[in-house]
């Protein structure tokens, strides 16, 4: 067994420190709100859905953590009251419920134990995640374990790696079943053997959540002990050529897409030559690097098997077993933890816990004749269905609503309630066994919902004046070294329907899929239009008068709202500008109030004020008059600033152009403004869009009217991007791109959801033109494919 | 041609029109229209163009603009007492929209004058306040070619028609010949209601509008009439006269000509028949 932790640089000893000092000086007033959101969030620290909670983000590299870490991370969550920690898809584990002012010493704690929440959120490298089986996997063709510490250690020493344009997320699978989802990361490796000579297919510019993708192959093969220039290469093309002014585009995924992969390749390989001049080590190579001759290809839920009480996975180390301990949803609580950290102590010889894609800890190196003595202590500490799996573990589902600030609707409850209707009606092991029910609680990707078998993600329906929680179902999302595929959507089910409809689709998978056959098989033989028949009879909605229930989501009494619905965590680099520009704002009002001749100072005032969120809808410029029009196009057309500022507006240009007086008097006006700005920004979410109070409602509303279907396949060139741009605008601008078309061309037109998705296509109806498609871009937008019928 | 970012946020309620669309927007922005008289239905007129984006606008009148005037002719302002009104008119045209050229012809319309003039543009509003002056127009718009549209006020009552000379009834078919001195309106019931300049006006420059972007039916052989007290809009269908002597099988006005001015003497007054 080699080494499964990480060293961490001093450099994260001095960050904490800085942070302790950012900390004290916003506790005392002295730092605004939102530049302590720009550092806390690099640093792992997010607000949680209720003001003033904080959640830690601790990074698990390759998700191996020892005895001796699971019990400092249980003391910590004890002493600081976190109460229900949660193990994460990409490995973390997140202590809730923290105050800000806990913070410091909560990092000094970790630093001590050898963790780090460095890096856990924000534009940065994110933790390296791999195939909890790696090491001991009969299918693996080595251990990728010491390549994933190499390359953790390598990038959480850099600054560069903590100002990227967005967050950077590298994955490593020990085979080509892919586990570990290499293929679905901005950078994944996948272990291949050639001649002997132990090495990765390299996969670049993968992806979920807005427009998912899958990597494109940049290597057959590369020698492993290249990871480390690979991974530093491609995070300096990142920090090149990704698009920092466009937030929504900004993964390394859309700038592969812009270069084309080809192009990319060529600049990654000149890049990773230009990184091993400059003296960037090659990976050691570890002595005992062996892996499996012919690895059978195969996911490791195919591997396991049941013994007594235990569902397990033979080693290919002879005499042991691994197993998985199901945590539902990755929830645990600092006493289990604890209690697993003494089983892993007793049991393990690796004196390990594994964190799982799945939100499971993996239990590894149990000798096989302990496993009867193992099933008896974690029936103790886990509970009776915790060693096997029951259907309630076929669900990955994030937390939602119930505690992030971008979830619409509560997964978890939902997935509860699939669960308790698929226990109840014989759903065997095996069935369980082929699929993984990946539940996110929004369009964003935490549960991974592109790549499970069944993929379901929460969206809002309206039906007449009221909101129904519903899901929008994928299906037939398949992972394997160059087959990885996500998911097609088959259309979008109540969340009061949903048990149901899960129910039936399983019991015909059940009944009806040949010996041993994978669901995305299954979908193959049966097709699309088959599922969609099948979801098309849970898909009525009763009158509200008939079922209120239809209205609420699982779980609760009240009806189904968005409010509460509010700012991001993420994209720091965005916020910063924000905020120094609305602090610039206020620098000059206040010098207003002392000067004789106030014009200067208020017009600086003014400008600031109205560039401060121009940003957000891309557009980083000091043109003011490019700056004063933006913000009417943006703010006051759409409403979110009132029409009675554009006489301010109109006088900003005045004094521009001389005329000494325009501004006079005027500094309460722009008092007004700066603080309609600011409430707007406070309400603004991780997407750039804003949640003003009087506007609750509408924001991520989808069109019952409107199908979901799958990725229209256009080029980018007959593609018009008029998210971001209001109704009528938004029409008019792609009437006038249609006009200059031949007869019979089509246009690809992306639009935000609410008001346009449901203006646009009927207007263009209206004029003869015909619609082939609408379909969800899967981040709360739509692409309208129009084809021109009509001159 | 390719409107700017500026433009197509300008004119995004045309556009959204399917008559009219980005194609029509700039069918108006290549459009030239000429608006004979800067007065009460002249800067209605005149200030509608602008905002549509008709990329042309000539304004002829030789008047300088008095207080009097600006009870109905809203191209003026009070600072603008005594400034030539095609130089007042043409000031506020720019100003709503920078995209229209506006091209000045300070002097009265007359038989030397008129056909060199009208020979520039597409479509002419015919915004003049006296008989004879509407004779003039119609009978130049019928030598140079030109459609046009009238409108004529008096009190609570407007009239307006349009004219496409050597296919649609004239303002001759219709009216032969300026009316006898004795007919005329004495000047206590000349007065009209302000207003109605800007209801006629608009009308012609619906007119004028619907003519560069051909679409719709224009107001040919009728005779609008409109009475602001019965708050009434009247249609006189008619056709085309066989026997006009302007547009007729063999016509008797054969070339332009200056009909004699027709106005009612009053103490230190111009005040004409027809009022604008």
């Amino acid at each position: 067994m080699t080494s499964t932790t990480c060293r961490l640089p001093e450099e994260l000893a001095r960050d904490i420190e800085q942070h302790a000092h950012d900390v004290e000086r916003f506790l005392k007033g002295e730092l605004s709100a939102s530049i302590l959101k720009s550092r806390r969030v690099p640093r792992g620290i997010y607000e949680q859905r209720q003001n003033g909670d904080y959640m830690v983000r601790v990074r698990v590299p390759g998700g191996a953590i020892s005895a001796a870490q699971a019990r400092a991370l249980a003391g910590i969550a004890a002493h600081y009251g976190c109460g229900t920690m949660h193990v994460t898809t990409r490995q973390d584990i997140q202590l809730h419920n923290v105050q800000i002012g806990q913070t410091p010493e909560i990092m000094r704690e970790l630093y001590r134990s050898g963790l780090t929440s460095k890096g856990g959120g924000g534009n940065t490298v994110r933790n390296v995640t791999a195939c909890p089986y790696a090491g001991i996997c009969p299918a693996e063709r080595f251990d990728v374990t010491p390549f994933v510490l190499a390359v953790t250690e390598h990038l959480i020493g850099l600054a560069g790696s903590y100002n990227l344009p967005r967050k950077y997320k590298i994955a490593f699978s020990g085979c080509g079943a892919d586990c570990a989802m290499a293929q679905v990361n901005d950078l994944g490796f996948i272990a291949q053997i050639r001649d002997g000579v132990p090495g990765f297919s390299v996969f670049a510019g993968g992806g979920m959540g807005a427009e998912s993708r899958v990597g494109d192959r940049m290597e057959q093969w590369a020698p492993a002990t290249e990871a480390i220039r690979i991974a530093e290469a491609v995070r300096r093309l990142f920090d090149r050529l990704g698009d920092r002014r466009n937030r929504r585009r900004a993964r390394l995924r859309f700038a592969v897409e812009r270069v084309g992969a080809d192009a990319f390749r060529g600049m990654l390989r000149e890049s990773a030559r230009a990184v091993a001049d400059e003296g960037v080590p090659a990976c050691e190579m570890p002595a005992d690097l062996a892996g499996a001759d012919a690895p059978p290809h195969g996911d490791y839920r195919a591997l396991l098997v049941q013994t007594g009480e235990l569902n397990v996975l033979r080693q290919r180390q002879a005499g042991y077993a691994a197993v998985p301990l199901q945590l539902p949803f990755g929830q645990i609580s600092w006493r289990l933890l604890e209690a697993l950290a003494g089983i892993a102590e007793r049991f393990s010889l690796e004196k390990m816990l594994r964190i799982t894609q799945d939100q499971n800890l993996l239990l590894r190196f149990v000798r096989v004749s302990d496993l009867d003595a193992l099933g008896l202590e974690i029936r103790r500490a886990l509970g009776p269905d915790a060693g096997r799996r029951a259907a309630l573990h076929s669900f990955i589902a994030c937390t939602g609503a119930a505690t992030c600030r971008l979830g619409l609707c509560l997964p978890q409850n939902a997935a509860r309630a699939c669960a308790e209707a698929m226990s109840g009606d014989g759903i065997d092991f095996a069935t369980l066994q082929a699929v993984d029910i990946r539940i996110n609680g929004c369009p964003n990707a935490c549960a991974q919902h592109p790549i499970g078998t069944i993929g379901l993600f929460g969206v809002a329906q309206r039906v007449g004046e009221r909101l129904v929680p519903s899901y929008r179902v994928l299906l037939g999302a398949r992972r394997g070294e160059g087959r990885t595929r996500l998911g097609q959507a088959a259309g979008t089910v109540p969340a009061r329907a949903l048990p149901a409809f899960i129910l039936e689709l399983l019991r015909e998978f059940q009944t009806g899929r040949a010996p041993s056959e994978a669901f995305a098989e299954y979908f193959d033989r049966q097709g699309l239009g088959h599922f969609q028949t099948l979801l098309e009879r849970h898909t009525s909605t009763p009158s509200y008068a008939d079922d209120p229930g239809f209205y609420r989501d699982w779980g609760r009494d009240e009806d189904f709202t968005l409010a509460g619905r509010g700012a991001g965590e993420c994209g720091a680099g965005v916020f910063e500008v924000i905020a120094e520009d609305l602090s610039a704002a206020n620098k000059a009002l206040e010098q207003a109030q002392n000067e004789t001749e106030p014009g200067d100072a208020l017009y600086h005032a003014l400008l600031a004020t109205v560039r401060a969120l121009a940003i957000t809808r891309g557009l980083d410029t000091q043109d003011p008059d490019l700056i004063l029009r933006a913000f009417e196009t943006h703010f006051v057309d759409t409403g979110l600033i009132d029409g009675g500022f554009r006489g301010l507006l109109a006088r900003a240009r005045g004094y521009r152009e001389g005329w000494r007086e325009a501004l006079a008097g005027r500094r309460e006006e722009i008092r007004r403004l700066l603080d309609r700005v600011e409430l707007l920004y406070s309400t603004m979410d991780a997407d750039l869009h804003f949640h003003p109070p009087e506007a609750e409602a509408c924001a991520a509303v989808a069109s019952s009217s409107a199908p979901g279907t799958g990725p229209a396949g256009l080029t980018a060139a007959a593609e018009l991007d008029l998210r971001g741009v209001a109704c009528p605008m938004n029409f008019v601008k792609a009437k006038l791109r249609l006009e200059n078309l031949e007869l019979g061309a089509t246009l690809g037109v992306l639009l935000d959801d609410g008001e346009p998705i449901r203006n646009v296509p009927a207007s263009f109806r209206n004029e003869g033109q015909e619609i082939s498609e609408i379909s969800a871009t899967g981040d709360g937008h739509w692409r309208m494919t129009l084809r021109k019928t009509k001159e | 041609m390719n409107l700017t970012e500026r433009q197509i946020e300008r004119y995004s309620r045309h556009i959204i029109l399917p008559e009219v669309g980005g194609k029509g927007q700039a069918k108006l922005l290549a459009g030239r229209i000429l608006i004979v008289g800067a007065g009460g239905l002249g800067s209605p007129a005149a200030l509608y163009l602008a905002a549509a984006g008709v990329g042309t606008i000539g304004l002829a009148d030789g008047d300088v603009v008095d207080l009097s005037n600006l009870q109905r002719q809203i191209a003026h302002a009070t600072s603008d007492i005594g400034r030539a009104k095609v130089e007042s008119a043409a000031e506020k045209c720019r100003a709503i929209n920078p995209d229209v050229t506006v091209r000045l012809h300070p002097e009265h319309i007359r038989a030397e004058n008129a056909l060199a003039i009208f020979k520039e543009y597409d479509f002419v509003i015919d915004g003049t306040d006296s008989f004879a002056a509407k004779f003039l127009v119609a009978d130049a718009c019928h030598f140079a070619g030109k459609p046009y549209a009238h409108a004529g006020i008096l009190r609570f009552e407007g009239q307006a028609m349009t004219v496409i000379p050597g296919r649609t009834g004239c303002y001759r078919c219709l009216f032969h010949e300026p009316p006898p001195p004795n007919a005329v309106p004495s000047c206590s019931q000349a007065g009209v209601l302000g207003v109605l300049a800007g209801i006629m006006g608009t009308i012609q420059a619906a007119e004028a509008v619907k003519y560069l972007l051909g679409i719709g039916e224009l107001l040919t052989n009728r005779l609008l009439v409109f009475d602001a007290l019965k708050m009434t809009f009247r249609q006189v269908v008619f056709k085309r006269n066989a026997a006009c002597q302007l547009c007729g099988g063999s016509p008797s006005i054969t070339a332009l000509r200056d009909e004699a001015p027709i106005a009612c003497v009053c103490a230190g007054g111009r005040c004409e028949t027809a009022v604008t």
